[in-house]
Parts: C-alpha cells; structure tokens; sequence
C-alpha cells in the first residue's frame, strides 16, 4: 500500500505508523467512565472509508488524516492533519 | 583553572568508506567541512522565506525542494522545517540573527554527515535501499526527500542531472551506511574519491 503524502508524494506504508481512527476526541477528565471507555476501546471499524491518523514518520514527520477504504486498501485523500507554513 | 581544548574535525567515515568491487560505477565522496542546522518553522510563522530572502536573496521553493542562494542551501525535510548547509562558519548564528522567532534553530554540523554521489551506476544502487523513485521522470537537480535506506533515516536531494546527489545521513549511522554502500554498490565498482 502507498499513502500519497500531501508533501513527500507517494510513499510507502512502512514509512508511516497510524494510530487509527481520526474522528476520535478525547473526552474531558471528568467526562462520564462510559464515555472514556468508549474513547479508548470502542471504535467503528466500518467495511468501506474510513478516516485516519497516519504519521509520516520515515519522511516528513507530519500527521495525516488519511481517508481509507478498508475493505480494498484505495486511498481517497490524504491531507495535512495541520496545515503547513508555507 | 581551565585550558582550551582544541577540537578537530573528526571524519565518520574515513575509518569505514572503502572502495568496493572492481569498476568505476559509483564515485562517492564525504563533504566536510559543512556547517549544518535545522531550520523548523513556529507555530503561526510564515515570514521565514520573506526573511531568507532579504538576508541571503534565497528564494525558497515551496514542496521538497533543495533551495540555494550562494554557500547557503535550505533543503526541505518537511512542510515546516529544512536542513540548511553551508560550508561557511557560523551558519547558527546567522540564521539565528536573520530568522529571529519566526524559526527553531538546532546547530546538527556534528550531527549529521554528507555524502556526494556519482556515476553511470549511482541510481542502479540507491535503488537497492530507497523506495523514492529517482527515475529522472520522477526526481530531477533540486527535488529532494526525507525517507529512509536500507531502514536508516537519509535526506536525499540531486544537485546534477549527470546525475549527480548528496545524502545527509546521522553521524552515529555513518558506519551501517558505508557498510550498505559498499555491499550494494559492490557490483558495479565503488571508488571513494578525495572529501571536497
Ligand atoms: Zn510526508
């Protein structure tokens, strides 16, 4: 599978480390034990396009947010999760 | 009571890079000498290339690019951060006094070392290592990439199209490096030349 990084091109995956979904937030401290749960354990996991963390690690060092078709590895996009400086 | 120590430029890979295999299909040298520092945008910051420009008259190219103006290179690692080499001292300083908050900047001219490489068989065995295409149609004199070779983290860029690249690699590294060169370049020759 090659991820298209906004800045590096297209890239190998062994370059990049993904922590998965990327419509996660984190819940406040005092938020409900159920809702912390949910944050750290419970994820969708949907047959089709999902959004994604991927970090570009043996490149440019950015995070991506990475739109992924599990079921067939096709990437719709790959954008900067933050925008860069120029 | 303290005496001055004087300190010498020590070479990573004098101990390490040998010649390689019988032929002339790789050249490869070491460049010494070179003042180095990462250049990483603040938050918030984008004035940098309006200041680099005024200071040096470097234009910086956005994208993956080998910027240069003069002795001084910008080589673009990241969407907010390069490595800038120059074989004129005090590179720190300078860009410190030119780029003043807009920028982080970390002296590396002992942390990473360079390497220029060339010959007919150069792309033949950077292959072995790097995923980036370097196919002419795909990377040309002034593209440049942060990836990594034979699993070691490298920043590549082309300087020629004869061709012609430079890749900066960890200082710590340079060892498991030569070794990879030496092996993967075996095959078509590799002759180490004289540091410019
Ligand atoms: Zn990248």
């Amino acid at each position: 599978m090659r991820i298209p990084c906004p800045f590096c091109g297209l890239r190998d995956s062994s370059e990049f480390v993904t922590i998965g979904e990327a419509s996660m937030s984190r819940p406040p401290a005092d938020a409900p034990e159920a809702q912390i749960f949910d944050y750290v354990y419970l994820r969708d996991n949907p047959a089709g396009v999902n959004q994604e963390l991927w970090y570009h690690a043996q490149g440019c060092r950015s995070w991506l947010k990475v739109a992924r078709d599990t079921r067939t590895h096709e990437i719709e996009s790959a954008v900067l999760a933050r925008g860069g400086a120029q | 009571m303290s005496e001055a120590i004087a300190l010498e430029l020590k070479s990573p890979f004098e101990a390490s890079l040998k010649d390689a295999g019988a032929g002339d299909g790789v050249q490869v040298s070491e460049r010494r000498n070179l003042q180095m520092a990462t250049v990483i945008a603040r938050a918030g910051n984008s004035d940098i290339a309006a200041r680099l420009k005024s200071a040096f008259g470097l234009a910086l190219l956005p994208g993956p690019k080998r910027s240069a103006a003069n002795d001084l290179a910008f080589v673009a690692t990241g969407p907010r951060s390069w490595l800038a080499l120059s074989e004129a001292s005090g590179l720190t300083p300078k860009l410190r006094e030119a780029l003043g908050e807009a920028a982080a900047i970390s002296d590396q001219s002992s942390g990473y070392a360079v390497l220029r490489l060339t010959g007919p068989k150069v792309r033949a065995t950077l292959e072995k290592g790097i995923g980036v295409d370097l196919h002419p149609r795909a990377f040309q004199p002034g593209d440049a990439a942060s990836t990594s070779c034979a699993h070691l983290g490298v920043i590549i860029w082309q300087i020629d199209a004869a061709p012609i690249y430079e890749i900066a690699v960890f200082r710590s590294l340079a060892d498991s490096f030569a070794h990879w060169l030496q092996e993967s370049a075996a095959e078509f020759g590799l002759r180490v030349v004289p540091p410019r």
